[in-house]
């Protein structure tokens, strides 16, 4: 297979993805606990599209059942100063 | 993967963290014959969501350090002997301390342990702690230093545990529900599941925070209440951070008439560079969702602590809670329940599940097969509740 990149931030590729989802991984939670793809900078906002059809190909899982993933505060990424607000 | 589920086995093992996967790696390797039940998948309770600390230095001297030695011999293990990455980096934890009363208190903390079969534990002053890690602020007074504890993955350590296992026979079902268990004459006979139906004579109870639902169908009561613990991951930034840090004496309750919370400090380098950061703790049932206050009282205390983060811009990427698992007594629950042959509590393991995981699974899995665990495990029963 050719290296082709899927999480770019985390430079995680699709023959890892495929590999997660062969030993066991069945969603796209799964798949970021075994390869960190979607941990990085943008956290999985243009990897979770591409990874959600990478587990429907393989699986057979449809696309509703497996997005979205998690999100979690911040929206962006935002320094801990300015999210710490001023410190008395 | 709708696999049929095998009709008998010498041991089921509920539960896919890191209490359950040990357990079922060690009885695999001892022989047993021994099958794994996760209702979801692998490490998605408390294991999957943690800070990634493993030390010895906060082990309580007697069974509780020696089940956190037997888990770092574990992981060793993983890592030397079977080639597991699991990120396993004994880069030394570092607990600075900000009064001159808490470094005080430090001294016979460290000597009990000193005692007890830690010797690497000891004080450091100022300029030694800012020589490890020189980004702490230079206003604390210090530090405890132990040189030998640090951090790993814990989603890859629960994975090469699982991994290891199959290898060795067991059998692992995931996304598998369990409906009832029936016993037999005061002894555990079948475990029944949305996939059928499983012969056994153990079942080991390693559920986390579901461990006391388990329970309930079996007419046992167990102590344990999720405890929301929420913290914060920032962008890489390799070296800036170097040691495990943990507030030694930091611990503040705060409460604003309706509600409480304890904050701590801690900051755990991964192995990409990015910084773990927490946490605020609190009683909220079942939710697991953030709150805008904890996170902004996470980012200002670990500003007090290192300056640094603050100087050089560091980007917060992400925020998450976990539920730990808390029981009455801050100790773990392991060993047989009284009044039911056959079942195993393995578990409660509060906010220190990575560093005696794999220790407890290792004890029950010698008590499953010889009667009788390598380490004590007396202190740790269901029954001392009653």
């Amino acid at each position: 297979m050719k290296r082709l990149i899927i999480c770019r931030c985390e430079e995680i590729t699709k023959e890892e993805i495929v590999k997660a989802i062969r030993e066991g991984a069945r969603s796209i939670n799964a798949i970021k606990r075994r390869t960190e793809s979607g941990m990085g900078l943008c956290q999985g906002r243009s990897c979770e599209r591409l990874i959600a059809r990478i587990l429907n190909e393989e699986t057979g899982l449809p696309i509703e059942k497996i997005l979205p993933m998690t999100r979690r505060p911040p929206v962006r990424p935002l320094t801990l100063e300015l999210l710490g607000g001023k410190i008395e | 993967m709708t696999e049929e589920m095998m009709k008998e086995t010498e041991v089921v093992v509920l539960g896919g963290g890191i209490g359950g996967v040990s357990t079922a790696y060690c009885l695999a390797k001892l022989g047993s014959d021994v099958t794994l039940i996760e209702k979801n998948e692998l490490v998605s309770g408390a294991s999957g969501a943690n800070a990634a600390i493993v030390d010895l230095l906060w082990r309580q001297p007697g069974s509780d350090l020696k089940l956190g030695m037997a888990s770092f011999e574990l992981y060793d293990h993983l890592t030397k002997d079977l080639g597991y990455d699991i990120e396993f980096d004994r880069c030394g934890m570092l607990c600075p301390i900000e009064t001159e009363i808490q470094f005080e208190e430090m001294k016979p903390f460290i000597e009990v342990r000193n005692k007890a079969g830690l010797p690497s534990a000891r004080l450091v002053n100022r300029n030694e702690m800012l020589e490890l890690e020189p980004n702490l602020s230079p206003s604390l007074l210090g530090a405890m230093w132990n040189p030998i504890d640090g951090h790993l993955n814990p989603m890859f350590a629960v994975y090469a545990f699982a991994e290891e296992a199959k290898r060795l026979g067991a059998k692992i079902y995931q996304n598998t529900t369990v409906l009832a268990i029936n016993t037999e004459r005061g002894r555990i006979k079948s475990v029944v599941t949305d996939k059928g139906e499983i012969g056994t004579k153990y079942v080991v109870n390693a559920c986390g925070i579901d461990a006391p639902a388990i329970g309930e169908m079996l007419g046992v009561k167990i102590p344990i209440v999720p405890n929301r613990e929420q913290l914060i991951v920032t962008e890489e930034i390799p070296n800036l951070v170097r040691r495990t840090l943990l507030g030694a004496g930091y611990k503040k309750t705060v409460e604003d008439g309706t509600s409480w919370a304890t904050v701590a400090f801690y900051a755990n380098p991964q192995k990409k560079g990015n910084l773990l950061i927490g946490g605020v703790n609190d009683f909220v049932g079942g939710d697991r969702r953030t709150t805008f206050e904890a996170l902004q009282t996470i980012s200002r205390v670990a500003i007090r602590f290192l300056p640094i983060l603050k100087a050089q811009h560091v980007h917060v990427i992400r925020s998450w809670a976990r539920f730990y698992i808390h029981t009455p007594d801050g100790k773990p629950i392991l060993g047989k329940v009284e009044g039911l042959d056959g079942f195993i509590m393995v578990g409660g393991f509060n906010d220190y599940g990575m560093g005696v995981g794999p220790g407890a699974g290792k004890v029950i899995a010698e008590l499953i097969y010889y009667g009788e665990p390598s380490i004590p495990i007396s202190d740790f029963t269901l029954a001392r509740f009653n």
